[in-house]
């Protein structure tokens, strides 16, 4: 991405430029420090700024914790507009949004969904209207959720969810009355609507292939709410009414509705998970009301089971490409200095007889594995993939690490008439039925265990012996294929690297999964 | 086809392959010596060359056999010891010539403990009367089976170490490229962006140092 400024430069006095950090058809973002310290995002407006900036000064002065604030709005030396703003540094709802494609977990929902209510009915409660809701709008900061990009003009796009907009909101996010042009906070309420059953499904309720398709099914088109837990169905059938008088009148109504069915199923929690860890006391909005009796519910977590989000079988990626290379990188190197520690420790127990070549295959051997099954188990980021695939991609990593053993013994590759090794005597005496033998079993120990359940970001534990003694057990099992079962190197390597791909592979703790309690009577 | 199709069909593959070439390697781990093709050295009286066990074991014929002296040294511990040197470089040279060659150099220690049948020493009295005995010995040693099996086992062992040493250069080099990129990613998260030039000239620099050292090595 190519940004107008780069690093160090200070197109507005009092603000150096560190990073460029967005971009769109409002312009441009940077990450800034001013001169005084301060954090800021700069956000270089381009287009029409005079309308853009009409908005914006109408917000200049609106507080609230579930708003980014705006800090000033001045111009540049050129006469270009920009508009100085709280940095927030965390990540956007979009990006969590992607990384749990069957719905967040109710525990999430039920701290960030009011909170975005209270933001817009903040806004709303000042005559302004946010009209480009959608989850690229919404940070979270250290789990404080925050509302950006409000006060400016859109215009439409086709793209889903981050799609930057110019004049009336991202078209999946647009609630049908837009298509007339006449519109008011309701669109705000539609988009909350749509959002809320994507923090619960995962997925949006009108899809397409062009943005008429999606316009046509906003106008048209009933959303399915089957995927939708049951006691929601009502507040979303409600909140995307097609008429805007059918639906919430306003964004504290929408919230009082949600938080209600929480209040339900928080009668049959534990009292610590009633509220998670970290998470402020929500003011209460200026509207609030008392909530209405709603009939008792319990939440049929069933339909949506990824959103408890207990599986340690699920995989979660890092927030972006550039994480997640980060991570790879810091992971591959980890475990070259953990496979030379555990190496030195086997040699110190003088389990084998401590010659070079001796230590060094065992050490090439476990950096190998560790290699080979973390590089790809880094990109299974799908919940659900056929475990097949994941085990036949091992496979063929596990056969090339059969190679690289059997290289490492001394065979040289040679094809007969193609390519003939300058050495076929003393250091090809293997012979290939060993080479047979050495991929076979590095192929097998490969394919038969899930050594991405390993590497989850999400497994139960950051250590856990149980895939160890697993990898043992095949390992030796195995063995019997083994060509040089009486220097076991490839089993040792094995059980290496099921250890040192739990102890370099991030983890992330998983919420508390629900109560026994509540999954009986969901069962029930 | 689906995947789980393939994937039975490739695990009972790697099983039975790995079944049927265990017997085979358990009971054969290294061609033997004998396999080997003995180049008969032209013009050498004491070279004696069999490549057939079965000829080898009826005549009881050693793969090849030879005999060198040393120089004249002053105590006979010295001229035994010269000997041993002498007949390494021998055996060596010998081992060169074989086709593959062998490159593993083997030391006096190995040429004493497994190839010398026969130790002779002769003493020889100068002239004056003043000056002390000067001894000299011949080593006789012969290549059997065995010891040949031998070579050829610290042959590999010679190969299996300098392969990992160029591996370990290798590897040296990749982990400096992930080290510069790992390093640039956290550092940069880290100082939120404040030192984003100079880490990327950083870790540029050291990637490219890497990089050199896996070039180095591969070419």
């Amino acid at each position: 991405m190519k940004f107008a400024y780069s690093t160090g430069q200070k197109p507005l006095d009092g603000y150096t430029i560190k990073r460029g950090v967005g971009k769109g058809g409002f312009g441009e973002v940077y990450f800034a420090l001013s001169d005084g310290g301060k954090e800021v995002a700069l956000k270089l407006i381009r287009g029409q700024a005079d309308i853009e900036l009409r908005g914006i000064r109408q917000c200049l002065n609106l507080k609230h914790h579930h708003l980014v604030s705006l800090y000033d709005v001045k111009n540049d030396i050129h006469g270009e507009p920009w508009v100085v703003m709280e940095y927030v540094s965390g990540e956007t709802l979009n990006t969590i949004l992607n990384r749990h494609p069957r719905g967040l977990p109710q525990e999430l929902i039920q701290q960030w969904f009011p909170a975005l209510c209270r933001a817009v009915g903040y806004l709303h409660d000042h005559g302004i209207v946010h009209r480009d809701l959608k989850p690229g709008n919404i940070f979270l900061e250290a789990g404080m959720l925050k509302v950006g990009d409000y006060g400016l003009s859109k215009s439409m796009s086709s793209s889903h969810r981050s799609a930057q907009t110019q004049s009336v909101g991202t078209v999946h996010y647009m609630a049908p009355e837009v298509a007339s042009g006449n519109y008011n906070k309701s669109v705000d309420v539609y988009a909350l609507g749509v959002i809320l059953y994507e923090m619960l499904t995962g997925s949006i309720p009108f899809d397409g292939e062009s943005a008429q398709e999606v316009m046509m099914k906003h106008l048209m088109a009933l959303p399915d709410l089957t995927k939708v837990p049951g006691p929601f169905k009502s507040v979303l059938a409600k909140a995307l009414a097609k008429d805007p008088n059918h639906r919430h009148a306003t964004a504290a109504e929408l919230v009082q509705d949600v938080e209600a069915i929480y209040a339900n199923v928080a009668e049959a929690l534990p009292v610590e998970r009633q509220r998670p860890v970290g998470v402020a006391k929500e003011v209460p909005l200026k509207n609030n009301t008392t909530p209405a009796p709603v009939k008792p519910t319990v939440l049929p977590i069933h339909a949506s089971p990824q959103a408890t989000v207990a599986e340690p079988t699920m995989t979660v990626p890092a927030a972006s490409f550039r994480d997640q290379v980060g991570e790879l990188t810091t992971a591959l190197v980890k475990s070259t200095l953990f496979a030379g520690i555990t190496t030195t420790l086997w040699a110190a127990l003088r389990i084998t007889d401590n010659s070079w070549s001796d230590i060094g295959m065992l050490f090439f051997l476990t950096l190998g594995i560790c290699w080979a099954i973390l590089i790809p188990t880094k990109f299974w980021t799908v919940i659900k993939e056929d475990e097949w695939k994941r085990r036949l991609i091992l496979t063929a990593c596990g056969a090339l690490i059969g190679l690289l053993a059997l290289w490492l013994e001394g065979w040289t590759p040679s094809i007969p008439g193609v390519f003939e090794a300058s050495n076929q005597g003393p250091t090809n005496t293997l012979g290939l039925a060993a080479g047979a033998g050495f991929i076979s079993y590095f192929g097998l120990t490969f394919g038969i265990l899930r050594w991405w359940k390993t590497t989850n970001r999400r497994r139960s534990s950051w250590f856990s012996f149980f895939p160890v003694l697993a990898t043992g057990f095949w390992a030796l099992v195995l063995l019997i294929l083994y060509p040089t079962p009486e220097k076991p190197y490839g089993a040792a390597a094995l059980v290496m690297s099921s250890m040192i791909l739990q102890w370099v592979s991030p983890w992330q703790a998983a919420p508390p999964a629900l109560p026994k309690r509540m999954r009986v009577r969901r069962v029930a | 086809m689906r995947a789980s199709l393939i994937g039975t069909l490739v695990f009972i593959g790697l099983i039975a392959l790995g079944l049927r070439t265990t017997h085979q390697v358990h009971t054969s781990p290294r061609a033997r010596a004998q396999d080997r093709v003995v180049i008969i050295e032209q013009g050498n009286a004491n070279a004696v060359v069999s490549t057939n066990k079965r000829d080898r074991k009826q005549s009881g014929l050693p793969v090849w056999k030879d005999s060198v002296s040393g120089e004249f040294k002053s105590s006979s511990p010295e001229a035994t010891e010269d000997a041993m040197r002498v007949a390494a470089e021998r055996v060596a040279r010998h081992l060169r010539a074989q086709t593959p060659p062998v490159e593993w150099t083997p030391t006096p220690e190995f040429v004493r403990k497994h190839m010398v049948k026969n130790v002779k020493e002769e003493q020889r009295e100068l002239t004056d009367s003043n000056a002390p005995l000067t001894y000299r010995a011949t080593v006789e040693f012969e290549m059997s089976d065995s010891s040949f099996q031998k070579i050829l086992d610290e042959d590999r062992k010679y190969h299996v170490e300098q392969r990992m040493w160029w591996l370990a250069r290798i590897v040296a080099g990749i982990v400096l490229m992930l080290v510069a990129v790992a390093g640039y990613v956290r550092l940069d998260d880290v100082t939120k962006g404040f030192y984003s030039i100079p880490l990327r000239i950083v870790a540029l620099i050291v990637g490219l140092i890497g990089a050199a050292v896996v070039a180095v090595s591969v070419f």
